[in-house]
């Protein structure tokens, strides 16, 4: 059911309020309860913020998210292309397996985690980084797994018939058919990396500074409001960028993927399409 | 450019408990001529052309081209190219860059394989559409761009998996010509699956009859129409009339009357079936003193421009196609002229087979210069 156009402005305005209100917040210098603006406008929030490690924080953020994204998104691919390989049981049972990490909280995972990492001595940055690959997952098996199950293995096929290796078949047919579903996955498990709190926290033990854990020292004490404020605006905007890279790249690829059964639409689509534009 | 291929002795087996999907196949092909492989769904003919393609790496035997054995040969070694029925063309690139593809995984540069792309899309007309999003291109150019990448992997040999079974009648029979065509300026050598015997007849110098993994027969197009190896081949290749009676001194008796067996087959004695084209049976007036046979007619059925008469005497049919225009009314009794060239008897199993005429139908393969079949179905 499509929400109508009142329905349709609540629930943009659900979305923004916290938002806007969040960035009124970091260029505000004084803004008490009582009114709709803030008194005094200001960069006081970004300066502290500046002061209190906001860059070496987001490098931290971007190096572990990216990581965390460069090893669970092919790792993901692999376990979903092998997936679709295994008999229904073995898979019914994996399914089931991979729901795990997003089932059970966080919390006690992790403080169990902790202590098998601190006695097998794995440094924390390593033991963060492997147990957020662990949540994300998930996430992108089952996105590349769907991806794989409109991917027709018949294009390899073809590829090495005429005369491209295993590798060159990867590369320039498989890799550039399942793009939209790598961006996809990749971008969901960047999200996990980029927006973790409390592994980072227990794993790695507080040495391990990442945006959000910036974010939660300093909305821990009172009258912080605008560099809790900035550092917010420095850790939402990157995701949403891409978010909107991956939603073009999705759109896209969707008109060039051509799954098993619908290659005639496809190319029926694209004509009417054609005419359309 | 072309090869001769030489398939010996291959099985292929899925599952250990299933019966083979390719049963000790024996193919030669000759360099620079096209074999049909034909055959019911599920008949291994797809099989058959995925390990000769190096898909299936599987199998027990040996495929060989030009003499070399390609055992352990990967797919890209192998020096062929395969067209399938989907044209699988390649979403992310331009149709010219489809057909680049190829040159492109042999080495050459992006220009060099541009260059030569474009010399196989106008050898398949397609030299305007060259810019063209695959996508934006009919189910017949799509195929026709298929065709046109396979060639430019310049095969040694040529696959095609019933390339033009998904196209209308007249696109297919376009597409058709196209590959007659071709055959003319290139020269390759062509294996290619069909289920469709007259698509095989229009295509193909050879016919090979693959049925339940086993290859039944290989013969040149005409003998195997003239010369079935037994029901099943008759069928496949349209055949209707399955006329049963007895063998001997050169002629077959049944319930319609006596034919005499064609030259080769003379010596046939015993229990046999007696395999008629319908397309060469005439029908006239039941006096006619040229009438091999008579009877009463059954059924008048359209088919096209020509109407099928089925003519019955004694429980025993016989269907004889005779053009729209024919005047024939249902219970009249009529006259039937089989020449001898349109009929072949083959014998029921345990019949009794003249020595040295009899080919088992499993070692049909090699049996081109042979002629009678000996077992019924299998």
């Amino acid at each position: 059911m499509r929400p109508g156009p009142p329905a349709r402005l609540l629930l943009v305005a659900w979305f923004l309020a916290p938002l806007a209100g969040m960035t009124l917040w970091a260029f505000a210098d004084q803004w008490t309860a009582a009114t709709v603006l803030p008194q005094d406008w200001g960069l006081r929030g970004w300066r502290e913020a500046l002061a209190d490690g906001l860059p070496g924080a987001l490098l931290r953020t971007v190096v572990l998210s990216s990581t965390v994204a460069l090893l669970a998104t092919p790792a993901g691919a692999m376990a979903a292309r092998g997936l679709l390989r295994v008999g229904p049981r073995l898979r019914a049972a994996a399914s089931v397996l991979l729901v795990v990490p997003v089932v059970l909280p966080p919390l006690t995972v992790v403080l169990g985690v902790d202590v098998l990492l601190l006695r097998l001595q794995i440094p924390a940055a390593v033991g963060v980084v492997a147990v957020l690959v662990v949540q994300a997952l998930p996430y992108t098996t089952y996105v590349m797994w769907t991806t794989y199950q409109a991917y027709d293995e018949a294009y390899e096929d073809e590829a090495r018939t005429l005369g491209a290796s295993a590798l060159r078949a990867l590369l320039r047919v498989q890799l550039p058919l399942v793009a939209p579903g790598l961006g996809a996955a990749s971008f969901l498990a960047l999200l996990v990396g980029w927006s973790d709190y409390i592994v980072t926290l227990v794993v790695g033990g507080g040495r391990l500074v990442t945006l959000p854990v910036l974010v939660a020292s300093n909305a821990a004490g009172t009258g912080n409001e605008p560099v809790v404020a900035a550092l917010s605006v420095v850790a939402i905007v990157p995701p949403l960028v891409l978010l909107g890279a991956v939603g073009l790249l999705g759109r896209r690829g969707r008109r060039r993927a051509p799954t098993r059964s619908s290659v005639a639409d496809t190319a029926d689509t694209a004509q009417v399409a054609g005419v359309a534009s | 450019m072309t090869a001769a291929l030489s398939v010996s002795s291959v099985t292929r087996r899925f599952e250990p408990t299933e019966p083979p999907a390719l049963d000790a196949v024996d193919l030669d092909v000759a360099a620079g001529t096209c074999t049909a492989l034909l055959g019911p769904s599920g008949s291994g003919k797809t099989t058959l052309l995925r390990t000769i393609a190096g898909l299936e790496p599987a199998y027990s035997g040996t495929v060989r081209l030009d003499g070399a054995d390609l055992t352990g040969v990967a797919a890209e070694r192998r020096g062929m190219a395969m067209v399938f029925q989907r044209p699988l063309l390649f979403p992310h690139l331009s149709v010219h860059d489809n057909v680049a593809f190829p040159g492109r995984a042999r080495g050459l540069a992006r220009a060099a394989a541009r260059e030569e792309a474009a010399r196989f899309l106008d050898l398949v007309g397609l030299s305007h559409l060259t810019a063209r999003d695959v996508r934006a291109l009919s189910g017949g150019q799509q195929q026709r761009v298929a065709l046109a990448r396979a060639l430019a992997a310049r095969p040694r040999l040529l696959l095609l998996d019933e390339p033009f079974a998904a196209l209308d009648p007249s696109l297919a029979d376009e597409m058709r010509e196209l590959v007659l065509e071709l055959r003319a300026v290139l020269e390759p050598t062509v294996v290619m699956v069909t289920h469709d015997h007259e698509e095989a007849s229009v295509l193909a110098d050879d016919v090979a009859v693959l049925i339940d993994g086993r290859l039944v027969q290989h013969e040149p197009v005409e003998a195997i129409y003239r010369r079935p190896a037994n029901i099943a081949v008759h069928r496949l290749l349209g055949g209707v009339n399955e006329l049963p009676g007895t063998a001997g001194a050169g002629r077959h008796r049944s319930a319609l009357g006596e034919l005499d067996l064609p030259p080769e087959a003379l010596g046939v004695t015993g229990e046999a079936v007696l395999l008629v084209r319908h397309e060469q049976v005439r029908l006239v007036a039941p006096a006619d003193p040229a009438a091999h046979l008579a009877g009463a007619v059954e059924t008048v059925r359209q088919r096209g421009g020509r109407r099928r008469v089925t003519v019955c005497r004694g429980g025993v049919q016989l269907v004889a196609e005779v053009p729209v225009t024919h005047p024939v009314r249902v219970g009249e009794p009529v006259g039937l002229v089989v020449p001898p060239d349109a009929v072949w008897p083959v014998l029921a199993p345990g019949g009794d087979q003249p020595s040295g005429q009899v080919v088992d139908s499993s070692s049909g393969a090699s049996g081109r210069s042979s002629s009678v079949p000996a077992k019924w179905l299998k």
